[in-house]
């Protein structure tokens, strides 16, 4: 292979353009018999349940003996029958047999699965007194539609994971449901949705390896300039310099940013799905591609066309944890808002952590050997992760090595920190007495000295 | 290193399960339940409790599990079929196991005890439900053969026929699918097991199938049960060469034909309140309980509309080896008169939502056009199920 830039140019175009592809062009894998089912998710409060009814509208048509598409199922007279419907076939009652009082609200179409649904928000209400163990009723579409299955699940408190609760069908219509679980009555204060899901994203990118590494191999280079294939100290000094490399810093993170972001808001939506063993082979391999891009830029201002690129499919990945909370849907812009605010509190930290050591390493001769070690470091761990995820070897040797990096963050970055100091302090002394630079080992020759030799070449 | 998750997808696809029963006897009780699982996507209803996070590169697994299995009680006292032909069974079982190595052996032999297993059967394609035993796709051309040849001794000619016409949908859907699933194919998406020791006095079942096929012979001296037993077709006719195939031409036609004679009032009583979009006992449907009987009594039909039912009967009894379906058929021919036919929607052919049934005291039939993304046109799932003598048992419960 040429070693010439504009191939490297060409090759890292093509992986982008191949990631962007495959990204816009899978739906999510088809299933041979698909079946339409129904979902009850409830969450069970201290004084009502309330419940997301999501009804696919084939079979909702079927049922009905009506045509049910996404824009006549929401005209007021319909969607009024609809919550009529449903009210008198979905009940709770307790321990007594007494039935709580239901009532159906705000109806709106939602895709899940390539299928479009009535939403419908439903309140059960005990007819005095708390919520205790309740039985809930639940033969919407299955009176009409014998083959219809319902799939109920629950939760406690207003955010988390729901829990299996059941399948429905013509052979039962009906499921015991607790009213609440020890575990999450002490639990569900603290539990509010908006900051569950910013701690989700910072747990997420705090303890996602892969994640964090990309994000440093696309830091490594930040201070540096691209001069052909070859990565130079700035010429700039000083603080313009330092802020120069800020800029190029805010660039990259925002690129990813922009990226995952997109990816993340159309996954959680359902409308972008990828097996997960291609979004995590993607994702090893843009740790690969962003080492290799540190150790000699692929193109020019790479990091933020790689962190752009590659964060469409760190997207994909956060969605996939997203959807594990299996949200209502009511809840989904102010989860999203949050996970992704956890995710880039996360990102900011890690840069607050780690630019400040690099920008000061990189004014130091160590710094090309620093990033060269760090990049190998890096690019063998990812070559590691996309043998695994692609297939290609059953177990990883070097994974015991990643969460090294991600279990001990703070000693990581202080003993960066050390190093960075250490080395600019030794740099002074070293320039107050002349030391002949031929002395000096060629891999750390100061890259500003590159500069100048670069120009004789 | 993958924790897992529940995804939208997943539940969905979880949900179109036909679990229900096998979910309810979970909480009901404490019987083992097994999950057609792949490593990075088994579910079960209790694995939504997981949540995200965790190791390195942590994310979801979307798609997987269809269905769960869960075991539900079943004894060896089933109504069987008399004059089995028990003894050519065990040759030939015998003889295809001892071509297997004893990897493999152990592969295809469970226990007669691991209901959980006996009942892993589905309309899906083996890569949405994986089924137990080898696909023939894992074995050598002799083990292949004698496989095949187990098949044959159990069936009769005309079942023989009918599981090669199956295979062969499937091998014009792995040409043909739209929605590109590549784990179609005769060899791949079928496979067999045996469960207990082959034996001319004691019981033991061989299973055979894959998608839209499922045969479950349990034998117990010279007597044999053939239920649950699963038919389907997608699509519904297709040419091989020059020749045109209709797996399903015998059982929906003569189904079609008993329907078709019903005067109208008549069809009135036959036709159920209720639709029906697919199969109401499919697989994991294995609580005994069956739907309650409705429809027209074969008793008030015609002596000649009789006929025609009972034609439907044996167009699927009679896939089994000629001692046994004939035992099993006259059973069924004595209770006509308490058998119903009913129907949901419709009755015509290509209707989006047909759905024709036989309900005896006994026998329970099911034909049913269904949907799927591999194909545009509707497609058929037939289930023959015995209330008496599923899996050679009395009356399976949860």
């Amino acid at each position: 292979m040429s070693r010439h830039p504009s191939s490297w140019r060409r090759g890292v175009s093509l992986l982008l353009a191949c990631a962007t592809l495959l990204l816009l062009g899978t739906a999510s894998t088809a299933s041979a018999h698909p079946l339409s089912t129904s979902a009850v998710l409830l969450d069970v409060g201290t004084t009502s349940v309330s419940a997301t009814v999501e009804l696919p509208l084939d079979e909702l048509s079927v049922a009905r003996d009506q045509v049910l598409t996404a824009s006549t199922v929401i005209e007021a007279s319909t969607l009024a029958e609809l919550c009529t419907y449903v009210q008198g076939h979905l009940s709770a009652s307790d321990a007594s047999g007494r039935t709580w009082s239901t009532v159906v609200t705000n109806g709106r179409v939602e895709p899940v699965d390539g299928v479009d649904n009535l939403v419908l928000d439903a309140t059960l209400t005990p007819a005095s007194g708390p919520v205790g163990d309740f039985v809930l009723h639940d033969d919407v579409i299955v009176d009409q539609l014998l083959s219809h299955r319902v799939f109920v699940s629950g939760r406690y408190g207003s955010t988390g994971s729901y829990t299996t609760l059941a399948m429905l069908s013509w052979q039962t219509q009906s499921v015991p449901v607790a009213s609440a679980t020890p575990a999450s009555t002490s639990a569900a204060p603290a539990d509010e949705g908006f900051v569950a899901a910013v701690r989700l994203g910072i747990h997420h990118i705090a303890t996602g390896s892969d994640h964090l590494l990309f994000l440093i191999m696309l830091l490594l280079p930040a201070p540096l300039v691209a001069a052909g294939r070859r990565w130079q100290a700035r010429p700039d000094t000083g603080l313009g310099g330092a802020a120069r490399s800020g800029v190029r810093v805010v660039h990259v993170v925002t690129a990813f940013a922009v990226g995952h972001s997109c990816t993340l808001v159309l996954g959680a939506l359902g409308w972008v799905a990828l097996p997960s063993r291609l979004v995590e082979s993607g994702i090893a391999l843009s740790v690969l591609v962003s080492a290799v891009h540190a150790v000699r830029p692929l193109v020019r201002r790479g990091e933020v066309l790689i962190a752009g690129g590659f964060g469409l499919l760190h997207g994909v990945a956060f969605a996939a944890i997203l959807g594990g909370l299996d949200l209502s849907r009511t809840s989904l812009v102010t989860t999203l808002l949050g996970f992704n605010l956890g995710i880039e509190l996360t990102q900011l930290l890690v840069v607050a952590l780690v630019m400040p050591s690099l920008l000061l390493l990189s004014r130091t001769p160590a710094y090309p050997a620093v990033r060269i070690g760090v990049a190998t470091l890096g690019a063998v761990l990812a070559a590691g992760w996309l043998a695994q995820r692609a297939g290609l070897v059953g177990v990883n040797p070097l994974e015991p090595v990643a969460p090294l990096v991600v279990d001990h963050p703070v000693a990581l970055a202080v003993g960066l920190a050390v190093c960075a100091l250490a080395l600019t302090g030794l740099q002074r002394v070293r320039a107050t007495r002349p030391t002949p630079r031929r002395s000096l080992p060629r891999w750390a020759a100061p890259e500003r000295e590159r500069l100048t030799t670069d120009t004789c070449r | 290193m993958t924790p897992l998750l529940v995804t939208p997808a997943l539940r969905r696809s979880f949900a179109a399960s036909l679990a229900v029963a096998a979910l309810i006897s979970v909480s009901a009780c404490s019987s083992d339940t097994t999950t057609s699982s792949s490593p990075s996507a088994s579910s079960s209803a209790s694995s939504s409790q997981r949540t995200g996070g965790g190791p390195p590169g942590g994310k979801g697994a979307p798609g997987g599990a269809m269905q769960t299995f869960t075991a539900v009680d079943l004894d060896t006292d089933g109504a069987n079929a008399s004059n089995a032909n028990t003894s050519d069974v065990v040759t030939a079982t015998n003889a295809f196991l001892a071509t297997l190595d004893d990897a493999t052996k152990a592969k295809v032999v469970y226990a007669f005890t691991d209901n959980a297993s006996r009942q892993t059967w589905s309309n899906y394609p083996s890569a949405q439900v994986p089924r137990k035993g080898v696909a023939l796709s894992t074995l050598s051309d002799t083990s292949k053969a004698a496989a095949l040849a187990v098949v044959k001794t159990m069936l009769s000619a005309q079942g023989y026929a009918q599981v090669q016409t199956i295979q062969q949908a499937d091998d014009w859907l792995k040409a043909n699918s739209t929605s590109g699933n590549s784990s179609f194919g005769s060899d791949v998406d079928y496979f067999i097991a045996v469960y207990g020791t082959p034996s001319t006095t004691d019981p033991f079942m061989v299973q055979f199938g894959g998608h839209h096929l499922a045969r479950n012979y349990t034998y117990k001296g010279t007597t044999a049960s053939i239920t649950p037993d699963f038919t389907g077709t997608e699509p519904k006719t297709f040419t091989v060469g020059n020749t045109t195939v209709e797996p399903l031409k015998e059982k929906a036609g003569t189904l079609f034909a008993a329907f078709d004679s019903l005067s109208a009032d008549q069809d009135a009583q036959a036709k159920l309140s209720a639709k029906v979009d697919d199969i109401l006992m499919g697989p994991s449907v294995d609580s005994g309980k069956f739907p309650t009987t409705e429809g027209v009594a074969v008793s008030s039909l015609s002596a000649d509309q009789k006929k025609l039912v009972l034609a439907a009967i044996a167009a699927w009894v009679n896939d089994a080896a000629p001692g046994q379906a004939a035992s099993m058929l006259k059973t069924y021919e004595s209770q006509l008169d308490q058998t119903r036919i009913a129907y949901a929607s419709s009755k015509t052919v290509d209707g989006e939502d047909t759905y024709l049934r036989i309900d005896g005291p006994r026998v329970w039939i099911e034909l049913v056009n269904t949907r799927s993304q591999s194909t545009p046109n509707v497609h058929y799932h037939g289930v023959w199920r015995d209330k008496t003598d599923d899996y050679g048992s009395t009356n399976p419960s949860a």
